[in-house]
């Protein structure tokens, strides 16, 4: 099941915001002491925050809900004005268009859907992780955790270890084990699939190479330039064999391509590629993903092709393909960069300075548990130029994030439960677009910021150096965000207090989230009928996680 | 963005104690002290500057053993620090536009809540029950730091103490050498090597290459290239030395940095009782040996005779320009030239969670040995300089950790709250550093094995914080400017 960010945007009834403000903050409050509520009773509800953001312009203010769910939001919503409905009458009897009609479950339901904002990049760090699954793997790992200690350290015969530990566990326990999804962090590809792996990191090189060869026989051609008597007798052989079926080599390579693509497609799911679900949607999504790699290598056979048959015109649309795309793209790359860096010199930047007051009020509710959360809304800066870059870096981003990196590691950053950017609408009066920032986050505020800072300068910048106070960026990609003193001291002005914050596993950590499944994942390998024997590696694999 | 170039560095404007901890001294005081009279205050540090009290760090500490090249009277053959927190230098006059230029961390301070939070100074080491620093404490305005031999120490304090205008003593710190703590480990036996500032100290022979200046002095480039937020004064009515910032000001903060201080009292008695004879469990819980030998390289004994102690004299050849570690009988093991991932990637010998793999993990966090070198870039983000000297206080004895650095944020409160206090550090479980964690009464310590992981415990708190605060290290000339009478 998907796991979903839900932002539910309403503007808030003029001088209602004070009370409004008391309401929330009072339920948090209540929330942040440990006071049981009844959000827990949501099933699909990971975590749920509530907050004020201030208008500008003169525009009214906003009351944001913002919730990472799993499934369905239809399903969310129905469940949430079921179980919290008065609470959701109370807050948003506050706001604009929340009449009578709204009261019913019925009516809140269309009113907070009409309300919904598309996010503009969605992250889960523990995808594929329901919050039924994430309690019921704590609960297993703690349990093993007893039975290991009870155990003690394994003996002689290692791969009986975790049979024991197996036949110890509560039947329930091992059904839910059984039926756990294929663990994935501590799996590794076959032998294959890592040359594949291998050769796909390399394609690029070998590619840039090919193209170059390409070039220099074309452009010898051209000149009319002999080849050398080396290449004659494979290219006579070859020349024939084209003669007799010139579309041979075009054959032969949608076969040998297509023969990849359904390798690949069909590879062991790794959790560290994709977040489909679907297993007809998982190898689309990486035939298209295949598809997308082997078009260069596709272009050069073009142009290997295009020569033999001395059709030029084949051979210049490789040439296109392999050199034309990434410059088309590598323009567009250098125009933005230049148009950035020159807006950015244009400006003034000035350090932000610090405000106590703010810093203690934030500051009051960070820290107080393994998980925390941030909140930023920042207004982009008024160019349209701006905008288009924030759009489009988000949906590029949203697009490469679950191709180019494992789940639960973004960039090196293991630390992010949830995140997301949103464009809030524009509102009446003002012709400012606010960039809203969430993040569900293990540790420290500085810690987490830091991280971005460390390892995620380049991107963050593309994103927050289109905003107002963020330190001066230059091509798009460098400095900004790695201005660390700075960027805090403009995340931290750009800040919105959370006032009713709900999280459902506030203590468990993303690591712990993802040694959970571990310590699931290689216990159903000592299931009765698990396919393959236990080996002494994975028996050790498992005892280093206690 | 990096600086390729090394950065020269304005070493006679930096104060003495960034470039060492006077390590041939063999004895320290630290007096906290309050302004009650700004007047005479600025007119003591006048005296100090106009007298040489204070080191520059042009003054390297084989000098200090060298009469002729120390240049000093006899009763002021000593080294002096001095440094203010934001009430201290509210007190001596600088208005609320200067002071909002100072970095957050430090104009809040360390006792504040929320920081105890962070920090982990809770229960016994909460600042309610603080000697000093504490909110229901006197407010301290100044730290002064006066390195001597040992036999001179009182006499040098006096000597300090009785220029005129000296600040109001608040607390009064003696410490000893600073080469070994109350445990009974060798300290301060990896320290980063600052580019530019470099020395041949007993220490910085790492297997890490220098760092950039603006990680410990403002006014230079950090690792990323950037120069550290520093605070700055309007240039208007300011006759000094202190060189433009932007915004047409003056920067306040170039060659000076943050000193964080904190009184740790170590619960010797507890320590000994839980590791009873049993070295290696010390060991492992530190990841050196008593003697300083890294647990990595020598995971089973300590290379290092069961008595050595730890002495260093200086080699005194002409052509040597090096300290030299000795022991009595033969030369001390403390190597430093280990990598974690590389030798020890499963905390075999060096447990994952040992307090120096904790505070500085050098390429432990790395995934891979491809990753080792963006893993010692980050790192490298949040090392430290330590400063600190084991003291006593009548029966209870413990650290006084002084470290430098100029983000105190990414740097110490960094260290202490993402490496050391975290229960998850490197996958771990519920434990914080061994030493200095002071989450739990019922603590413990994994020690990584091949077979099966071995839990110690458990144990209680081995070390309580009994005084902090955060400190501004000013420059000589923005001392100076300190120091000037203001209409």
């Amino acid at each position: 099941m998907k796991q979903r960010g839900i932002t539910i945007v309403t503007e808030i009834l003029p001088d209602r915001k004070g009370d409004l403000e008391l309401l929330l903050r009072s339920s948090g409050d209540q929330i942040q002491n440990g006071a049981s509520s009844a959000f827990s009773a949501v099933l699909p509800l990971h975590s749920l925050s509530f907050f004020i953001v201030d208008g500008v312009d003169g525009s009214a203010e906003c009351l944001v809900c913002e919730s990472n769910i799993d499934g369905s939001p239809r399903d969310f919503l129905a469940q949430l004005v079921t179980k919290e409905g008065p609470r959701l009458i109370s807050i948003y009897l506050h706001c604009v268009g929340f009449g009578d009609s709204q009261k019913t479950p019925h009516g809140m339901r269309e009113y907070l859907e009409r309300a919904m904002v598309r996010n503009n990049l969605h992250y889960v760090g523990a995808a594929g992780h329901t919050t039924e699954r994430i309690q019921s793997e704590a609960a297993i790992a703690a349990r093993v955790t007893k039975i290991v200690q009870d155990l003690g350290p394994p003996q002689i015969r290692r791969s009986n270890y975790l049979r024991g530990i197996w036949a110890a566990l509560p039947s329930d326990m091992r059904e839910r084990v059984r039926r756990s999804p294929p663990m994935s962090p501590a799996k590794r590809g076959t032998k294959m699939s890592q040359i594949v792996t291998f050769l796909l990191r390399w394609w690029w090189r070998v590619v840039l190479l090919a193209g170059c060869l390409v070039f220099v026989l074309v452009a010898l051609q051209t000149a009319g330039v002999k080849l050398n008597v080396h290449l004659t007798v494979p290219r006579a052989v070859l020349a024939s064999v084209f003669a007799w079926a010139k579309w041979l080599s075009i054959g032969l390579a949608a076969i040998i391509f297509g023969s990849l693509f359904a390798y690949i497609a069909l590879l062991p799911r790794k959790a560290t590629t994709s977040l489909k679900q679907s297993w007809v949607l998982e190898c689309l999504w990486r035939t298209l993903k295949a598809t997308v790699r082997a078009l260069p290598a596709f272009a050069v056979g073009l142009g290997i092709v295009g020569l033999y048959l001395w059709r030029p015109d084949i051979a210049l649309w490789a040439l296109f393909i392999i050199f034309g795309v990434p410059v088309l793209l590598g323009l567009l790359y250098v125009s933005l960069s230049v148009l950035h860096t020159i807006y950015e010199r244009r400006e003034t930047f000035h350090d932000l300075a610090w405000d106590p007051q703010r810093e203690a009020q934030m500051r009051a509710r960070e820290d107080r548990g393994p998980q925390n959360h941030f909140i930023g809304v920042t207004t982009v800066k008024d160019t349209p130029l701006r905008l288009f870059t924030v759009r489009f870096v988000l949906r590029v981003f949203g697009a490469l994030i679950p191709i180019a990196y494992p789940v639960g590691d973004l960039s090196g950053i293991k630390s992010i439960h949830f995140a997301r950017w949103t464009l809030l609408p524009r509102q009446e009066g003002t012709k400012q677009r606010r960039l809203l920032f969430v993040g569900h986050y293990d540790g420290s505020w500085g810690g987490y910021l830091g991280d971005f800072v460390a390892n995620a300068e380049r991107g963050m910048t593309a994103i927050w150096g289109n905003t107002r106070g963020c330190p001066r960026h230059t091509f798009l990609f460098n400095d900004g965000v790695r201005d660390e003193q700075r960027f805090k001291c403009y995340a931290r002005s750009s800040q919105v207090e959370s006032l009713l914050w709900y999280a459902r596993d506030r203590q468990l950590t993303l690591r712990t989230i993802q040694r959970n499944a571990q310590i699931c994942g290689l216990l159903a390998q000592a299931a009765p009928g698990s396919t393959g024997p236990i080996c002494e590696e994975r028996v050790d694999a498992f005892m280093r996680l206690f | 963005m990096s600086n390729p170039t090394p950065q020269t560095l304005e070493k006679s404007d930096i104060q003495g104690l960034v470039r060492h901890g006077y390590p041939y001294f063999d004895a320290a005081c630290y007096e906290y002290l309050a302004i009650e009279d700004p007047v005479a205050t600025r007119a003591w540090l006048q005296r100090l500057l106009a007298e040489k009290w204070i080191d520059d760090a042009t003054i390297c500490a084989r000098h200090l053993l060298d009469d002729d090249a120390y240049k000093k009277e006899p009763e002021q053959r000593c080294g002096v620090a001095v440094a203010f927190t934001a009430a201290g230098l509210r007190a001596l006059g600088l208005d609320d536009a200067t002071m909002r230029t100072f970095v957050g961390e430090f104009q809040e301070g360390m006792a504040v809540p929320h920081r105890s939070r962070s920090l982990g100074d809770v229960g016994e080491s909460c600042p309610t029950k603080w000697r000093w620093g504490g909110p229901q404490n006197r407010d301290i305005h100044i730290l002064l730091v006066v390195f001597a031999p040992q036999a001179d120490l009182r006499a040098r304090v006096e000597n300090v103490r009785d220029l005129p205008g000296h600040p109001t003593v608040v607390e009064a710190v003696f410490a000893t050498r600073g080469d070994q703590e109350p445990f009974g480990f060798a300290d301060g036996v990896s320290q980063p090597k600052i580019e530019g500032l470099d020395g041949s100290l007993p220490g910085m022979a790492g297997d890490q290459q220098p760092l950039k200046a603006g990680e410990f002095v403002l006014g230079y480039a950090d690792e990323f290239g950037h120069f550290p937020a520093s605070p700055s004064v309007a240039r208007e009515g300011v006759p000094c030395s202190l060189r433009y910032a932007e915004g047409g000001r003056a920067d306040l903060g170039r060659n000076g940095t943050f000193l964080v201080v904190r009184e740790l009292e170590q619960d010797v008695t507890a320590f000994n009782e839980f590791v009873g004879a049993d070295a290696h469990l010390a060991a492992r819980m530190v990841g050196r040996w008593r003697s300083g030998a890294a647990l990595v390289q020598h995971p089973n004994n300590d290379p290092n005779p069961p008595d050595a102690a730890v002495e260093r004299e200086i080699d005194k050849s002409p052509s040597a320009r090096k300290w030299k570690d000795v022991s009595t009988r033969n030369e001390l093991v403390q190597d430093n030239e280990f990598a974690y991932r590389r030798d020890d990637p499963h905390g075999f010998s060096c447990p994952l969670g040992s307090h120096v793999r904790r505070a500085n993990p050098r390429d432990s966090l790395a995934e891979s040995l491809a990753d080792v070198k963006a893993a010692r870039a980050i790192v490298n983000r949040h090392r430290i300089l330590r400063r600190g000297r084991r003291y006593q206080r009548g029966d209870a004895q413990g650290v006084m950790f002084l470290c430098l650095n100029t983000n105190i944020e990414r740097q110490f409160e960094f260290v202490q709250r993402t490496w050391l206090m975290n229960p998850e550090f490197h996958g771990l479980r519920a434990e914080t550093d061994p030493l200095i964690g002071n989450d739990s009464a019922k603590r413990s310590v994994t020690a990584q094995c091949p077979l099966s992981n071995t839990s110690y415990g458990e144990f209680g708190r081995f070390i309580t914080v009994r005084g902090g605060g955060y400190f501004f290290l000013p420059g000589i000339a923005a001392l100076s400017f300190l120091s000037r009478d203001r209409g």
